[in-house]
């Protein structure tokens, strides 16, 4: 068994944070796994030689992956590439657990689950876009995830004003070809696995 | 050795030169780089100033870069003077010999001026 000094294991899972959060900040920047594993070994490679950790040699992360200049030509392809699948298979669950859990009065599309999905649309493609901000504060994560979640469920229990009602055969076939749908995007989206060279 | 701490706007107009002059010795890794930086007399530069530098440089042409493994711990990247590299080196030299003599001489009261 081996001891483990409380001081170097909160340095290193302090390391491991900050690596962490300047992955995340690449590749919110559309950087490709090959890069930001280069970049995480340059800093793996420093860090060992100096003693220093990576907050003391590089700065915070926002400011180093910001430093680095790596923006590809395309930092948007996060909108089509994950949003769009997450959002066919939501609502595909949606229509289809609507129809078997209702199937003889069929599925009600009310004003609520619509305004449910284009809160799911903004929730995420805002986080997306203001991800880098909020990193530095867990609290805003967790307030941001809770308030968007409470907002999708509360308004189709809030706002039950029936816009039109679908067979439920209709909605089943539907949301089967929804959930079809996102699960064969999801399968397409890359794996662009990081990848440290120094291993290699 | 104490060494004198530069205007960090100084260091960064000169750091390029500096580390393509580290580079011209031969190949060569971060750290060592700002090793070589503080025993010259420029202090260390935070490796949030010194990679991102390095980078801008692999990507204009002037160094290329290579892993090898390290004695234990994790491998480190050498960045090589590439030929482009080495006349950026040399047309860079040659500016800052000028700016350092017209510095020189707009700084040097002239002759029978008060103090």
């Amino acid at each position: 068994m081996t001891t483990e000094n409380p001081r170097e294991s909160s340095v290193s899972a302090s390391a491991d944070r900050w690596q962490r959060d300047v992955a995340l900040l690449l590749r919110l920047r559309g950087v490709d796994g090959t890069r930001i594993g280069d970049v995480l070994a340059e800093v793996d490679a420093h860090c060992a030689d100096s003693g220093q950790t990576p907050q003391e040699a590089f700065g915070d992360p926002a400011g180093y992956a910001a430093s680095l200049h790596l923006q590809t030509a395309k930092p948007t392809s996060w909108s089509t590439t994950v949003v769009l699948p997450v959002l066919a298979l939501v609502i595909g669950v949606n229509l289809a657990l609507g129809a078997v859990l209702h199937w003889s009065a069929g599925v009600a599309i009310t004003v609520g689950l619509v305004a449910s999905m284009a809160v799911f649309i903004g929730f995420v493609a805002l986080l997306i876009g203001f991800l880098g901000k909020v990193l530095t504060s867990p609290g805003a994560v967790i307030a941001w995830f809770t308030g968007g979640f409470a907002l999708m469920v509360g308004l189709p229990v809030l706002l039950t004003y029936e816009i039109t009602r679908v067979p439920s055969i209709v909605a089943l076939v539907l949301g089967l070809f929804f959930v079809v749908l996102g699960v064969v995007a999801v399968g397409q989206i890359p794996a662009d696995p990081i990848v440290d060279p120094s291993r290699s | 050795m104490t060494q004198p701490e530069w205007p960090s706007d100084w260091m960064r107009g000169v750091l390029e030169l500096a580390v393509l002059r580290v580079v011209a010795d031969g190949p060569s890794y971060g750290y060592a780089i700002a090793g070589r930086l503080h025993e010259a007399g420029l202090g260390e530069p935070k490796g949030g100033t010194l990679y991102p530098l390095l980078r801008r440089l692999e990507d204009a042409g002037d160094v290329v870069t290579e892993w090898r493994a390290g004695d234990g711990g994790p491998g480190r990247k050498y960045f090589a003077l590439t030929p482009a590299g080495r006349e950026r080196f040399a047309v860079l030299t040659e500016q800052w010999r000028d700016f350092v003599e017209v510095t020189s001489f707009i700084t040097t009261p002239p002759k029978g001026a008060a103090s």
